[in-house]
C-alpha cells in the first residue's frame, strides 16, 4: 500500500506574544526565521519554507497541522473521504492559502479541536536550512496531540484522514501517514489540543548535547533523554512557547512489517531508558 | 621492556565487606564467582574474577596486569629490581587467592600497588549478572599520579604501554588495540582513581543513569561521550568512595604505526563532547 500523503508539512501554533516566540524559535529551538508578517512568524527546520508557524493568538486562536498531497484530485478525494466518515471539511480561501504558503487546501477540525489542513503545493525554499546553533536538526519529524476522547481522534486520523496505526502504547496511537513510523501521535489526556512537536536530529550525540543545552539554559526537561520503544527514536523534550512540548529526536525505525503492536499502558512504553516525565501523557496509566 | 597483555583484576580493601558485596551485585551488576574467608570475588566476563573485595584498609588497592610467560615474569622482576622497586614474589598461597599461576607485586613510582600475573584463570561458566546492566567486561583502570610525566615514562618506557591521547598531562594508554587499558589522573596520593566496565550499548548507559539516579546514588559525571576514545560513559560513586564507570563504544587502534596521540583540554570539553561537566576531583583543576 502506498502512503496517502507526501509528508507532515507544518504546525501553525497560536502564541500570546510573537516577539517572545521569535526569540524562542531562534535562540532556544535553533530554527531559522524565514519570513515574518504582522500576524505570523515562519520558522524553517529543513527544505520546507516553513515547518513551524507561530501565529498571533488574538487573531487565530486555534492550532493547525498540515499534511501534503501530491495532486489536486487528491484534495477532492481527501475532502470526500472526510465527509464520508462524518467529518465536515472546507476549502481554504485564498487568504488562508497565502498565509499557509500553499497553492490550495482543505481543512477539517479534528475531535480534539486542532484544525487539520490537507495541502497541495506547499512552498519549498531554494536555500539550504542553516540554524543559528548546531542542534543537528534535519527536519520536522512529528507532532503530538492531547485528546480527551482518544477513540474519536484515532477514528478521525484513520477513517477520516486515511492514516494507519503503527503501534499503540496503552490507548496512545502512533499514526503513519507517509510511510514513516508516525508523524502524528495521539495521547489520552485530561485536555484537548496540541501537545507537542518533534524535530528530527542526526544522531544520539545531538539529542544529548541538546539535553545539556536545556540544562545550561535552565529550560524545563519534561521527558528524557530517552528512547521510544515504539518508534525507536531517542529523544529529549522541553516545554516552551505556546505551552507545548518541544522534542529533539533521532530517526525512527520503520513501522513493524507485521502490523501494529500493543505496548502496555505504562511509562516504560514511552521511554525504554526509564527517564521520568513531568507530563502525565508520557507516564501511561490513563486506562486505570 | 616489560610486555603487558591486559589489565586483569582489581583488589579493593573494605571495612564493610557485606555492604561492598551488596553494591557489587545489586548496583554494579557483577556476579559473585567465589568466596574465601574475608574476601568475595566478582566476575564480569569470561575471566574467573575481575574484582575482589577483601576485609581490610580501604586504601589497600591493587591493580593486576597479565604477563605472557614465566620467563617474561622473571625478567620483569629483575628489571624492576634493578630500577630499585622492592619486588615481592607471590607465594603459592597468595597465588591461589588470586587464581593465578604466579605473580610479582611491587609499587609503581607513584606508590600504586601493582601485580604482574601469569596465567590468570579463565572460567567456562559465562558471566550472568542478576541486574541486567549490559556488562560485557572489565576494561580499564585509572590510577592516581602526582607526577604524570614520571609515571607516564614508567608505563611507556619500562613497560609496553603506548599513549593513545592526553587530557592535559593525563595520558590514556593502550596495551593492546583498545584505546586505553590504563590511564593516569592527577591526585595527591596513590590508589585506583576509577574502575571501568564496558557495557553493550547506549541503551545500557542511559538505563543505568536512570537506575543509579533512582537509587539516589551519586552520578559524578555523565551521561556523556569522551572525545578521546569516542566511548559513551557514566561515572558514579561506589563503596569507600570508589569511582566506577560504565562505558560503551571505546575506539580500537589497529593501525599502530600510523596512530598519532592527540592533545585534549584538561577541562570539561576534553572529557565530554556532549556538554557534561565532571564532578570528580581528579578530572578537575
Amino acid at each position: 500500500m502506498t502512503a496517502p500523503f507526501r509528508d507532515l508539512r507544518y504546525l501553525r501554533l497560536p502564541v500570546p506574544s510573537l516577539d517572545a516566540a521569535a526569540e524562542y524559535g531562534s535562540d532556544v529551538l535553533g530554527l531559522k526565521l524565514e519570513d515574518r508578517t504582522d500576524a505570523a512568524l515562519y520558522f524553517r527546520s529543513d527544505a520546507r519554507n516553513h515547518a513551524l508557524c507561530y501565529v498571533d493568538g488574538a487573531g487565530e486562536p486555534v492550532a493547525s497541522v498540515a499534511v501534503t498531497v501530491a495532486t489536486r484530485p487528491e484534495l477532492d478525494a481527501a475532502k470526500e473521504r472526510l465527509e464520508t466518515a462524518g467529518f465536515a471539511a472546507d476549502w481554504l480561501d485564498a487568504e488562508s492559502c497565502a498565509a499557509r504558503q500553499i497553492k490550495a487546501g482543505v481543512t477539517a477540525a479534528a475531535p480534539n479541536g486542532v484544525m487539520v489542513d490537507i495541502v497541495w503545493r506547499p512552498m519549498t525554499s531554494g536555500w539550504p536550512f542553516h540554524g543559528p546553533r548546531p542542534t543537528g536538526i534535519v527536519g520536522l519529524q512529528a507532532v503530538q496531540m492531547a485528546c480527551t476522547d482518544i477513540a474519536a481522534n484515532e477514528r478521525f486520523w484513520t477513517e477520516g484522514i486515511g492514516g494507519t496505526v503503527s503501534d499503540w502504547a496503552g490507548q496512545a496511537a502512533f499514526i503513519n501517514i507517509d510511510g514513516a513510523h508516525h508523524r502524528v501521535a495521539l495521547y489520552p489526556s485530561a485536555r484537548d489540543g496540541m501537545l507537542g512537536i518533534s524535530f528530527g536530529v542526526e544522531t544520539t550525540d545531538h539529542v544529548m548535547r541538546n539535553w545539556y543545552f536545556m540544562q545550561g539554559r535552565q529550560l524545563p526537561v519534561v521527558h528524557g533523554p530517552g528512547r521510544q520503544p515504539t518508534s525507536g527514536a531517542k529523544f529529549v523534550s522541553t516545554r516552551g512557547v505556546g505551552d507545548i512540548v518541544y522534542t529533539y529526536a533521532t530517526p525512527m525505525d520503520a513501522p513493524e512489517a507485521n502490523g501494529p503492536r500493543q505496548f502496555p499502558d505504562e511509562a516504560l512504553s514511552h521511554c525504554a531508558w526509564g527517564s521520568p516525565s513531568t507530563m502525565p501523557e508520557f507516564n501511561g496509566g490513563a486506562d486505570k | 621492556m616489560i610486555e603487558l597483555k591486559d589489565v586483569v583484576y582489581c583488589r579493593l580493601g573494605t571495612t564493610d565487606l557485606a555492604g561492598a558485596e551488596w553494591y557489587a551485585v545489586n548496583i554494579l551488576g557483577l556476579e559473585i564467582s567465589g568466596r574465601r574467608p574475608g574476601a568475595v570475588y566478582f566476575k564480569s566476563d569470561d575471566r574467573q574474577h575481575t574484582l575482589c573485595y577483601f576485609e581490610g584498609n580501604p586504601e589497600d588497592q591493587t591493580t593486576a596486569f597479565e604477563i605472557g610467560s614465566a620467563d617474561d615474569l622473571n625478567r620483569a622482576g629483575a628489571t624492576l629490581d634493578s630500577l630499585g622497586h622492592a619486588v615481592h614474589y607471590g607465594t603459592r598461597e597468595e597465588c591461589e587467592l588470586r587464581h593465578v599461576a604466579a605473580f610479582i607485586a611491587f609499587k609503581d613510582p607513584m606508590g600504586n600497588q601493582i601485580e604482574f600475573v601469569l596465567r590468570p584463570d579463565t572460567s567456562a561458566r559465562a558471566y550472568h549478572g542478576t541486574r541486567d546492566a549490559g556488562i560485557t567486561g572489565f576494561s580499564h583502570v585509572g590510577l592516581c599520579s602526582n607526577d604524570l610525566e614520571r609515571d607516564e615514562a614508567f608505563w611507556t618506557q619500562v613497560c609496553n604501554a603506548r599513549v593513545s591521547d592526553r587530557i592535559g598531562d593525563a595520558p590514556l594508554m593502550r596495551l593492546g588495540t583498545i584505546h586505553h587499558s590504563i590511564a593516569l589522573f592527577p591526585f595527591h596520593k596513590p590508589g585506583i582513581q576509577h574502575i571501568n566496565h564496558q557495557v553493550a550499548g547506549t541503551d545500557d548507559i542511559q538505563r543505568s543513569f536512570n537506575f543509579v539516579r533512582e537509587k539516589q546514588l551519586t552520578v559524578t559525571f555523565g551521561p556523556g561521550r569522551h572525545p578521546t576514545s569516542s566511548a559513551e560513559f557514566l561515572y558514579f560513586t561506589g563503596p569507600e568512595g570508589m569511582t566506577f564507570e560504565y562505558s560503551s563504544g571505546v575506539a580500537e587502534i589497529h593501525d599502530e604505526p600510523l596512530w598519532r596521540d592527540r592533545q585534549f583540554h584538561f577541562a570539561p570539553k576534553g572529557f565530554c563532547q556532549w556538554g557534561a561537566a565532571p564532578n570528580i576531583a581528579a578530572f578537575k583543576d
